[in-house]
């Protein structure tokens, strides 16, 4: 550790400080957008003909590039548009900012052309996927819903542990490691309806990235992945509606600039609002009212996302962005329903032309409630979990060789593991726990350095520190036995603001590129994540009343290190082919687990029935995808292995996670037929998940058939292989400048395939004498679906 | 309760045809291992004392339990040290008839002893007295809990004893049989289900009182309800025998194997599955459904 340190600092001094006054170099910097829209191109690069250097937009569009004074051919170029070649001649700073267009093609507007010179030949990142909306929304969906989390799971080095269920699972990684941001704000629950759908409304997104390792030290506080979900900015030259009509809800976007007409305000500043909102209940009705327990059941989701920006000055634009959305389920005497809220505003300053700047505040929340009871006897429970950030993010462009990020993060954390309180005939028993709270601050720097033409290497470091704070109350406890309950010693009280116990982490962060040649390069990467959050649960799918926790006195912060090998290869006459291997290697600390029969909930004492072990996932990932043409797709496999040790549990002998998935892998494309019909489909296929299963039975007090698993090995069966065909069909019906139209037929489990989501064992509910082993398939039949959707 | 409000969700999802299905499969579980099982919670009334000794079987097999028969099974008063033989009278069944109410006394320790052959198998208890009740009442509902059918509910009336950290087992029995399915633990630490103690000496709480059986009481049936105070240990064993047989569906937690508190002394690699407590226990009368 003290190595990588020192070589780190020694980096990072010589991150081209020493050139920084070496010659008088002169900066082109600006903004890169699409013509159509005003929104923001991020990842577009912009090359200098004659020299090797070459720039690529931010997440703001943002691209700055440092050259001798002269006159130069400078092209724009971003994938989907047509490049721009401008010659520009540079004596002193200067802002370019530039508009591409799209390249249409006749068909749809799916259809990419073009060549795309940032490709990941070039780039420093590895383990990373960028997939823009166009991609995920021709991924066939379940019910004609485009589902982003569904689509992030078509990668390689991505599972879950089956169909319908919470979030997904990166290089053996469980499923709270994962970091998922909308617009910088943490979501802490992704799923609409347990895990059918995700929060996300694809009208409103503008693209999204998965980082799974070398990992940039910007981001940090999960340990597996990052997914980047980035809202759209808003139309900013003219009004847009985008909607559809599904089976299971409707969505409406609606985007435009706003003032536009005032001169000063041209192109100054742009909206975007989007509603979500599921009618299943109002369909199913009529098929529920002979069903006793159903006829008055209240299901539905619905989603808002909303964002506005405002550009004060060639220096200054401002951004607000917020979500809210929310699921409910009930019946008489019974509700259940929860939720995240998101709020971001963001600055984006430039300080100069080389130093980028963007200052982020935001709040979110994730909250669940459930009660049931009527009149005077009711059982009411809620949860939650709050936080604040203030987060300033630099980028200073110190010359073609070296870009330099540094920022610092502050987090404030407010837990509320559970509020109940029972009421009968005027008795009222509270039996919540009390609130936690948490501070996590981070500071990171980090060198993105072109050594020479070939070589290219990402260094930096991130320092995380939280603080496990008052009010509150530690338990100081006492381990016996690693499978039993601990004991609780005694339990010490903390004022307001008092630390009752901190952490801090030094997080090194390293990325190198070496190109073997234009066509091709050998990437490595390492990184060490802290986590200081966890997620309670050990169901195998994540549930909503799943409780967060922070890191406190007995509970450490988890911790991996990964390394990571990558051959990155572009084939074809248009580089329309990339290919892409790479071997991982990851090793997790402080990974929670639970003693046999833990009380998850409302527990005051959960962390004496916590246990504490160590994981270790590897493998490897191939990838092949096609960007262009009439044919478009991926093909993604993975063999990987993920495992977990844990004192006092399978003989404390490493045994396979509940998420190890052996091979992973599908095919996904998508063809356009003609102009009006185009086709896609996806083939999924995997071995099983491991699970755990007793082989006796016996019985006591007359209780029958309490299960016993006699060879003490957690996950001691493996469920069967599952696979999948979805297929599904555009029709265009109609396409002019001012409308558009389409329907998306699709058929979701083509050959009505029962997947096994989990295996579980029970009494024969017609007979309690007899035991039996149930295949529990959460989507058992073909599923067809019609979507109608329209944009004018 | 919350595997309730799952279910009420999940019928919701499965009626709206996502097509969820359940279907009973075979499969290779591995070679069962048969252990011992000894299955013993003793109580203060003067009603004969019952142990049952048994083995376990391969899951998927639907025969019967096979009894086992050791040399010697008893109780043991660690006040006194009178040894209680129980008899043997097959099946698995040791039996034991009290002279009186309150041969096994409140407060006292009392060790179970089994002998087969060079093995001993040994365990402890302490007999903890019973709570009281106020009363049992019916009433007709046209909703149970968690939309249970229309028909006959009962209500227990009854108080947590004063003092924190009492714990608690309600049996039910419908015309004299008690009511043994996965749904019908029910167990309570003080007046509810948590350990902070408060609510200590209260009423116990819905849905503890309310919620003995999902199935209600047609015209002509009885029910009774016993309350015996259990020992910790036994409560923590009921807690994971009721999350093993509910432990079905979407939300599924790993299955885990119930640790038994009794041990082979000779031999403590030796694994024995079962239980043994000693139980205060109360009655309610028992009642006829009009």
């Amino acid at each position: 550790m003290k190595y990588i340190f020192s070589l780190l600092i020694v980096l990072l001094a010589s991150a081209g400080f020493s050139n920084l006054n070496a010659q008088n170099k002169v900066t082109l910097s600006g903004y890169v957008k699409d013509s159509a829209n005003g929104e923001a191109l991020t990842s577009a690069t912009i090359s200098v003909e004659g020299s090797v250097f070459t720039s690529a937009t931010n997440m703001y569009g943002f691209y700055s590039l440092s050259v001798l004074p002269g006159t130069y051919t400078v092209s724009f170029s971003n994938f989907g548009y047509k490049t721009e070649k401008i010659q520009i001649e540079i004596s002193s700073n200067i802002t370019k900012n530039v508009d591409l267009s799209r390249t249409e093609s006749n068909l749809k507007n799916a259809v990419v052309k073009g060549k795309k010179k940032e490709n990941q030949v070039e780039k420093v990142e590895m383990s990373t996927n960028n997939l823009n909306i166009i991609q995920i929304k021709k991924v066939p969906a379940l019910l004609g819903e485009v589902d982003i989390v569904k689509s992030v799971q078509l990668l390689p080095g991505v599972s879950t542990v089956g169909e319908g269920a919470t979030g997904f699972n990166v290089r053996g990684g469980s499923i709270d490691q994962n970091l998922i941001l909308l617009d910088e704000a943490p979501v802490f629950n992704s799923s609409h309806l347990f895990g059918f759908f995700s929060v996300f409304n694809p009208d409103a997104v503008k693209d999204v990235k998965l980082i799974k390792g070398g990992m940039p030290a910007q981001y940090g506080g999960r340990l597996s992945s990052t997914l980047d979900v980035r809202m759209k900015e808003g139309n900013n030259k003219k009004f847009e509606v985008n909607g559809g009509v599904g089976i299971i809800f409707s969505r409406l976007s609606i985007e435009g600039p706003i003032a536009h007409k005032n001169p000063k305000m041209k192109n100054k500043s742009s909206f975007i609002v989007a509603l979500r909102r599921s009618y299943a209940d109002a369909l199913a009705k009529p098929f529920l009212v002979n069903n006793e327990n159903l006829k008055n059941a209240i299901f539905y989701f619905y989603d808002f996302t909303g964002k506005v920006n405002y550009t004060f000055n060639a220096n200054n634009r401002l951004f607000l962005s917020a979500y809210v959305g929310r699921d409910a389920f009930g019946a008489p005497g019974a509700k259940f329903d929860w939720g995240n809220k998101t709020t971001t505003i963001r600055w984006n300053h430039l300080f100069s032309k080389k130093i980028f700047s963007n200052f982020t505040a935001y709040y979110s929340k994730y909250d669940y409630q459930l009660g049931f009871g009527t009149g005077k006897n009711t059982f009411e429970w809620k949860s939650n979990i709050v936080n604040f950030s203030v987060k300033p993010d630099f980028t200073f462009y110190i010359n073609p060789r070296n870009t330099l990020q540094f920022g610092v993060v502050s987090t404030y954390y407010i837990f509320s593991p559970g509020q109940a309180i029972s009421q009968d005939e005027g008795s009222r028993v509270d039996f919540g726990l009390p609130k936690k709270y948490a501070l996590e601050n981070a500071i990171y720097i980090e060198n993105e350095q072109k050594v020479n033409d070939n070589f290219t290497m990402r260094y930096g470091i991130r320092f995380s520190s939280f603080n496990y704070i008052g009010k509150g109350s530690a338990l100081i406890l006492e381990k016996n036995n690693f499978a039993q309950r601990a004991n609780v010693v005694a339990e010490q009280t903390y004022n307001a603001r008092e630390v009752i116990q901190s952490y801090n982490t030094p997080e090194p962060r390293f990325s190198a590129n070496y190109k073997l040649n234009k066509l091709s390069s050998v990437k490595a990467s390492y990184n060490r994540m802290a986590q200081y959050l966890h997620l309670i649960s050990n169901t195998a799918a994540s549930v909503p009343l799943d409780v967060w926790t922070p890191s406190t006195n007995n509970i450490k912060p988890q911790i991996a290190d990964q390394v990571a090998i990558g051959y990155f290869r572009n084939i074809g006459k248009n580089l329309d082919y990339e290919l892409s291997a790479e071997a991982f290697y990851k090793t997790l600390q402080n990974q929670i687990d639970y003693i046999d029969g833990a009380n998850l909930l409302l527990n005051s004492q959960l962390e004496a029935e916590l246990l504490s072990g160590k994981g270790r996932a590897y493998g490897l990932e191939i990838y092949a995808k096609k960007n262009s043409g009439k044919l478009t797709g991926w093909l993604s496999y993975t063999l990987s292995k993920s495992e977990r040790q844990v004192d006092g549990i399978s003989n404390n002998d490493w045994y396979n996670n509940r998420f190890d998935r052996r091979h992973n892998g599908n095919i996904t494309a998508s063809y356009e037929i003609s102009k009006k019909w185009s086709a896609s489909g996806s083939f999924v296929i995997g071995s099983g998940t491991p699970t755990n299963l007793p082989n006796t039975k016996y019985s006591f007090q007359g209780y029958q058939g309490i299960p016993q698993n006699a060879s003490g090995l957690r996950n001691n069966v493996t469920i069967k292989p599952f696979h999948r065909l979805d297929l599904s069909a555009t029709y265009v019906h109609k396409k002019t400048a001012k409308w558009e139209s389409n329907w998306v037929f699709g058929v979701y489990n083509v050959y009505k395939r029962r997947n096994p989501f989990s295996y579980y064992t029970q009494n024969n509910p017609d007979n309690n004498m007899q035991t039996q082993l149930i295949r529990y398939s959460v989507i058992g039949s073909i599923i067809p679906s019609v979507s109608w959707n329209f944009k004018f | 309760m919350t595997k309730n409000i799952f279910r009420l969700s999940f019928a919701i999802i499965a009626a709206l045809s996502f097509s969820s299905c359940e279907d009973s499969i075979d499969l290779d579980l591995g070679t069962p291992v048969d252990q011992i099982v000894i299955d013993a919670v003793i109580n203060q009334t003067a009603d004969t004392q019952f142990i049952k000794i048994t083995k376990s079987i391969a899951y998927l097999d639907n025969g019967t339990y096979k009894g086992y028969e050791m040399d010697t099974v008893g109780i043991l008063d660690t006040s006194n040290f009178v040894f209680h033989q129980f008899t043997y009278r097959g099946n698995g069944v040791y039996y034991f008839v009290p002279s009186s109410a309150n041969v096994f006394k409140f407060g006292s320790t009392y060790q179970l002893i089994a002998k087969d052959g060079a093995d001993t198998y040994f365990s402890q208890s302490t007999l903890n007295s019973p709570t009281s009740i106020d009363s049992f009442t019916y009433a007709y509902k046209e909703r149970g809990s968690f939309g249970g059918p229309k028909g006959n509910y009962i209500t227990l009336w009854a108080k947590d004893k004063v003092g924190k950290g009492d714990f608690y087992w309600f049996k039910l029995y419908r015309n004299d049989s008690l009511q043994a399915t996965a749904g019908d633990i029910l167990i309570a630490q003080d007046n509810s289900t948590t350990a902070d103690g408060k609510g200590d000496g209260d009423l116990f709480i819905v849905p503890i009182r309310d919620n003995f059986t999902s199935r209600p009481f047609i015209s002509g049936e009885t029910a009774r309800i016993e309350i015996l105070s259990i020992t910790p240990e036994l409560y923590y064993y009921l807690n994971l025998i009721s999350t093993q047989l509910n432990n079905t569906g979407l939300f599924a937690v790993p299955p885990s194997n119930i640790p038994s508190n009794i041990v082979c002394v000779n031999d403590q690699k030796k694994k024995v599955l079962g239980f043994f407590s000693m139980a205060g226990k109360v009655s309610t009368q028992k009642i006829v459904i009009p």
